[in-house]
């Protein structure tokens, strides 16, 4: 296959739906060529993504959907997960490791989000809603049919 | 994902199987450890010899598991975390906050220390 690829869902605010979000993202590896330990890291960020989309963004409810985008480049992967929630703030969520935060049963998604994948991005707009986006860089050998 | 729960002497062990995960995992694990607080049982060990992976409700599901046991006066462990399970608990400093064992009968055992 070439080196681009471009997959969009769309899904009802569903956590049950974060499995298809996950299967998705494997297959989307393996189109790609990816790695299995990259595959399995870049299913749990997105799985983390997706919930948090659909239970902090959307609310839960389910006719508010969350979209999600995936784009092969030659040198990355982005994944993209929007929902039409009214933003959190992103550069100040509570480190989960802290002694006063370790018992608490929740924030802890955005954390290993950023520990799966290479880089995490947030963009609120009013209104609209509020994207996450994921990227996995790849290395320059994965561009299929050149030999060096 | 699937649990089982079975005695040794005075520990209860819960064998899980499968993802803990958001909205089904998470739920099965709740369930298990309930049932076995509303059996009487506060000495609790959870196998997690056959986790493939949590995500972070399934871990905020154990710290949950964790503090109603100890609401009990009971004390629940682990034993077994392997591969991703095992990053993830040390990720989230959470092997510091557990007491995981890697065997069986040394868990069993450190229950009656």
């Amino acid at each position: 296959m070439g080196s681009s690829l471009h997959v969009d869902m769309t899904l009802s605010s569903r956590v049950e739906l974060a499995n298809l979000v996950h299967a998705a993202a494997e297959e989307v590896c393996r189109l790609a060529g990816i790695d299995e330990d990259t595959m399995m890291n870049l299913g749990l960020a997105l799985r983390e993504a997706t919930v948090n989309a659909i239970k902090h963004g959307n609310r839960m409810v389910e006719d508010k959907p969350v979209l999600v985008g995936f784009d092969l480049k030659a040198d990355r992967l982005e994944v993209s997960i929007k929902d039409q929630g009214s933003g959190f703030d992103f550069d100040h969520t509570a480190d989960p490791r802290l002694p006063e935060n370790i018992e608490k049963t929740n924030g802890r998604g955005l954390f290993l989000m950023r520990h799966f994948v290479d880089e995490v991005r947030y963009t609120h707009v009013p209104g609209s809603g509020t994207t996450v986006s994921l990227v996995v860089k790849l290395p320059r050998r994965r561009r299929r049919g050149r030999k060096r | 994902m699937k649990a089982n729960t079975r005695d040794v002497g005075k520990v209860t062990i819960i064998d899980l199987n499968g993802k803990i995960t958001m909205g089904k995992g998470d739920l099965i694990l709740r369930d298990a450890v309930d049932g076995a607080l509303k059996d009487g049982k506060t000495r609790l060990l959870i196998n997690l010899a056959s986790v493939s992976y949590m995500d972070s409700a399934g871990i905020g599901e154990l710290v949950a598991c964790f503090k109603r046991v100890r609401e009990k006066k009971g004390i629940m462990k682990l034993v077994n975390p392997e591969g991703r399970v095992q990053d993830l608990l040390a990720l989230t400093k959470l092997d510091e906050y557990f007491e995981t064992y890697k065997s069986e009968p040394e868990a069993i055992a450190s229950f009656a220390a």
